[in-house]
């Protein structure tokens, strides 16, 4: 190691090269198989679409399942017919249409696959299968689409099609190809990576006229194709189908919820469509067509529409009120209805009957003594502050915020607070007379079906819930159990207006719910909308003891609350505890359902 | 020779004009690699057309780097290590991820990766230590404290998940030899590797057999000599301890991918549609060149993109399958004269903190150019790695070109210096 240090150097540079340009030679001199490979120019990579996961209900009955269907690709270069018209007729195309396509692959590639013809059906496929031989430049390449035996559910489960752009730009796996399905709404999004699967590869050789030769290699370098995982959901589908049977032809929703877990049992929204339309070649058609529906069949009002509560939230004020000592269990006022208006009679009322006759003039006192509880001198500082705390213990029961759920589409609701009022009257210019509608859950209050079904489970449960949950199990193993919420407000206040709410079916606004084994315990809502007739409303849960399902059924201009959607609460738990329905009268008034007396309306 | 005064002439012609080659040849090869029948040039779309700016970019800093001082250049090494680590840090937090790294900053559409840009604040840095410190190699504890300047931005990329890139940084350790660590230390340091990557060819048990034999040679010759033994009883015990490692980095700290692309290269079989299909495909495209080659544009592979990202790693399938054996042999000779020319240069720079950096940059040409070409050529596991100069890319391309500007500054300067 003397004299040039550079020595070293220079040796390791002279091996590398030597080692480069022998490999080199050995590469693309001496080896002649690369050649012979490049020269036939014959394999092709194809795709092999995995199966969707199915998706079963919570009694392993089939909800969603996969049909074959078959996507067509050109390599332009290669394209040749002999018969043009034979060609035309096996994908009903015209003549300038196909132009249209090869101008359009020539465009992307001369070389590539682009995308010909999509979503052939399987029995078209037969059809013509025989001919594909001739057409030299189209491959074809199977593909599942979505299949839905019972179409129910539709909302929830969402659809599935072609990535677009945004969703080829988003993906940061780069899993996605143009002319990839992927879960776009509901279930399907959401476990998309779960249901998807894994892509497979074929290496396939195609000889110079771009004629399938089979597999290379026999088929030992191919990547197997790996199907989606199952999902097993907590729907009960014989009851999703009932319920939606019972809401057709009418606007609104019904959610159902076992209380002791969280799970969904049934979720319904209408007007709705059959999942079938959402597949296959007649996707974008029937999505134009839906999206242009004036009845909005694609909005799933069980979780994004948004409502006054009525009545039912009277249950929510008397749990408060308890909660703070303004109201003992058997105290009783003398009310008169000179301060709003009401149907319930003037007299002396304890709370329970109050919740029972639903008196709205005792709810406005109750809450006045909420809101008014002098802590502060100022009227307006006091109603500010007993707003702020009623706001915080309406908060407690997942009103106002989305409820943690696996769909995203989810509304908020909105629980009005000081700064609401701060910002339409002006900061101390608003007092109790102008929020009193909010006694009764009307005014500014906004919640959703879903959750008035987790109001109904809350009472159910005496005092706490479960997060909402869909999925029991991803590819047979059960998911994690969800969170349970325990509410601040202690359990007898619970047991004593849970009585009330068996009084509201027995005795009450709910009578026509009552079914002698079922002990229904609910509130109805009727709730005054300005665009029409009257909401009908209903939550409550049965049976009174260990109960089973909790229920929320909202009825978009349907009159009482004590009518359609009392009869559609009491039907849903008829059906899911005794299986079978024995009140065939109120089945028929339900379907038939002619709800509003015109006498009621003037 | 040298005139005092330095002016753009003063840059030595050989190494300036086998840059300039390089830049065209990998200029025409992203434009041969995206070529296609109908065809726009002029957007931003456009691979070889992005590249061009980044070349036009590369101009311009070139001139900014031949107005600055030495002193200048000696004084910002420290700054600029400085914030080349808080960008490998903040790129952590702040980037964007691409292909399951997180080592990209997103400007505007242009993007920038702070981990080649470390490349050149590490090596200017290094040479800084070198002068100011008169680190002597002969002290362990002066290797050990050296060697961190490399190693902290490595541990920081390995962190983005980018081994590759990480690696590169492994090459400084060829700095070392020149600056006077003992060769049979630096050979024990390959030695390592070697033993660490034969155990992914043939079993353990060979590797216990060729160690203990070689451990028993060694006792034979050096029986009268009891400090060789007992050295050689430690690299005995060492050796063992290596082989256990591999399994434990091969199977706990590697990454699934990177395991991957390391037993692929030995039976590309095993995964021939993943790190396989990029192997196979590139052989068949580089062998398919033949002797002189499809002639420019008219590669049948490159152009199917049967060989993926061949515009960045795979970019030399483009040379080797449109040029050939011949054509592949002018570039790989012309990639040697630069990089001998850079060793050259290096050489007979007269201070410390030059040649460092001339060294350097050496060993970091050397390293990209030796593996990517391996790679492509199935010689070297796919760890993705750009062929300097040659690979689309604007953050390398223009990282490795100030690489070599500052060099080329020092040189030109280095007849003043003599006469500061």
């Amino acid at each position: 190691m003397s004299g040039d240090k550079s020595l070293v150097f220079k040796l390791i540079l002279l091996s590398i090269f030597l080692l480069l340009s022998s490999r080199l030679f050995y590469l693309q001199i001496y080896d002649e198989k690369y050649k012979k490979l490049s020269e036939d120019n014959t394999i092709h990579l194809e795709q092999v679409y995995p199966s969707r996961g199915i998706i079963y209900d919570r009694n392993d009955s089939i909800i969603v399942e996969n049909k074959p269907s078959y996507d067509f690709s050109i390599i332009p270069r290669q394209f040749k017919i002999y018969d043009t018209v034979k060609f035309l007729n096996s994908f009903s195309i015209s003549i300038d249409e196909l132009d249209q396509k090869i101008k359009k692959a020539r465009k992307y590639s001369l070389f590539r696959p682009s995308i010909f013809y999509k979503d052939m059906d399987n029995i078209s496929f037969a059809k013509i299968q025989s001919n594909l031989y001739d057409y030299k430049g189209i491959f074809h390449n199977p593909k599942p689409i979505r299949s839905y035996k019972i179409p129910i559910l539709s909302h929830l489960l969402g659809y599935v099609s072609e990535v677009g752009p945004n969703e080829l730009s988003s993906d940061s796996s780069n899993y996605y190809k143009p002319g990839d399905n992927i879960g776009m709404t509901g279930i399907e999004k959401y476990y998309e990576k779960s249901l998807r699967g894994v892509k497979g590869y074929k290496l396939k050789l195609y000889d110079v006229n771009g004629i399938s030769a089979g597999s290379f290699n026999e088929g030992f370098d191919d990547v197997l194709v790996s199907d989606g995982k199952s999902l097993k959901l907590t729907i009960d589908a014989s009851l999703q189908i009932y319920v939606e049977k019972l809401l057709e032809g009418k606007v609104g929703s019904v959610v159902a919820i076992e209380p002791s877990s969280g799970n969904v049992l049934a979720i319904a929204s209408s007007p709705s469509y059959d999942p079938n339309l959402l597949t296959g070649k007649d996707f974008s058609k029937n999505f134009m067509a839906l999206q242009k529906d004036t009845l909005n069949p694609i909005y799933n009002r069980a979780l994004m529409a948004t409502y006054p509560p009525g009545s039912m939230f009277k249950l929510i004020q008397s749990l408060i009120g308890l909660e703070e000592h303004l109201v003992n269990y058997d105290e009783r006022i003398y009310i008169d209805n000179n301060s709003i208006g009401d149907l319930a009679p003037e007299g002396m009322y304890d709370l329970k009957q109050a919740i029972i006759k639903s008196s709205n003039n005792y709810f406005y006192k109750l809450f006045r003594k909420i809101i008014n509880q002098q802590k502060s001198s100022n009227t307006f500082a006091d109603t500010k502050l007993g707003l702020n705390e009623w706001n915080y213990y309406v908060r407690m029961f997942g009103l106002g915020s989305k409820l943690n759920f696996q769909l995203s589409s989810l509304s908020e609701g909105y629980i009005p607070n000081s700064y609401y009022y701060d910002n339409i009257y002006g900061n101390n210019r608003w007092k109790f007379s102008n929020i009193y509608s909010l006694s009764i859950g009307q005014g500014e209050l906004l919640i959703t079906p879903l959750q008035m079904a987790n109001l109904a489970a809350i009472m159910a449960n005496r005092g706490f819930y479960f997060d909402p949950n869909l999925v029991l199990e991803i590819d047979n193993k059960p998911v994690d159990k969800p969170k349970k919420n325990i509410l601040q407000i202690s359990k007898p206040h619970f047991d004593y207006v849970v009585d009330a709410m068996e009084g509201v079916v027995t005795s009450g606004s709910g009578r026509r719910g009552f079914l002698k084994d079922l002990s229904l315990c609910g509130k109805t809502s009727t709730v005054e909308n300005p665009h029409g007739y009257d909401h009908s409303g209903f939550m409550g849960f049965a049976p009174k003891d260990d109960p089973k399902i909790a229920i929320a059924a909202y009825i978009e201009n349907s009159g009482w609350g004590g009518r359609a959607a009392a009869s559609i609460a009491s039907l849903t738990a008829e059906k899911y505890i005794f299986g079978n329905i024995r009140r065939n009268w109120l089945e028929e008034y339900v379907l038939l359902g002619d709800f509003i007396d015109e006498e009621d309306h003037e | 020779m040298r005139k005092i005064t330095n002016s753009f002439f003063d840059n030595d012609l050989i190494l300036t004009g086998s840059y300039i080659a390089l830049i065209l040849i990998g200029f025409f090869s992203i434009f041969s690699s995206h070529n296609s029948e109908e065809y726009t040039f002029l957007t931003l779309e456009n691979e070889s057309f992005k590249q061009l700016i980044w070349i036009l970019f590369c101009v311009i800093v070139f001139f900014i780097v031949s107005i600055t001082e030495y002193r200048f250049i000696f004084d910002i090494a420290l700054p600029l290590y400085v914030i080349s680590l808080i960008l490998l840090v903040s790129v952590l937090f702040l980037g964007q991820e691409v292909n399951s790294h997180s080592s990209w900053f997103n400007f505007f559409g242009f993007k920038f990766q702070p981990s080649e840009f470390s490349k050149f604040s590490t090596a200017l840095f290094l040479a800084k230590v070198f002068d100011s410190y008169s680190v002597d190699l002969k002290n362990p504890k002066h290797i050990i404290l050296t060697s961190l300047v490399f190693l902290l931005p490595s541990l920081l990329i390995i962190i983005q998940g980018d081994t590759g890139t990480a690696l590169v940084y492994f090459s400084f350790f060829l700095v070392f030899l020149r600056e006077g660590l003992y060769l049979s230390f630096f050979i024990l340091i390959i030695s390592i590797a070697l033993i660490f990557v034969l155990g992914l060819l043939v079993s353990s048990y060979i590797l216990y057999g060729i160690i203990i034999f070689m451990f028993l040679i060694f006792i034979g010759i050096n029986i009268n000599n009891t400090k060789r033994i007992i050295n050689s009883i430690i690299l005995l015990i060492l050796g063992i301890l290596i082989i256990n490692a591999q399994d434990f980095v091969l199977n706990d700290l590697l990454k699934p991918k990177q395991k991957q692309r390391i037993e692929t290269l030995i039976n590309p079989n095993l995964d021939p549609l993943g790190s396989g299909w990029n192997i196979t495909q590139s052989k068949i495209a580089i062998g398919s060149g033949g002797f002189f080659g499809k002639g420019f544009l008219n590669g049948t592979q490159t152009a199917l993109n049967f060989v993926p990202i061949q515009s960045t790693d795979f970019i030399f399938s483009v040379i080797g399958e449109e040029f050939g054996y011949f054509g592949s042999m002018i570039f790989i000779i012309l990639y040697m004269i630069f990089l001998h020319r850079v060793l050259i240069l290096s050489e007979m720079q007269k201070d410390r903190f030059a040649r460092v950096y001339g060294y350097s940059v050496f060993s970091i040409f050397l390293f990209h150019f030796t593996v990517n070409i391996s790679m492509t050529l199935g010689l070297f596991p796919v760890i993705g790695i750009p062929l300097s100069f040659i690979s689309y890319g604007g953050s390398s391309l223009l990282s490795f070109s100030l690489l070599l500007f500052v060099f080329l500054k020092l040189n030109s300067m280095r007849s003043a210096l003599l006469a500061r």
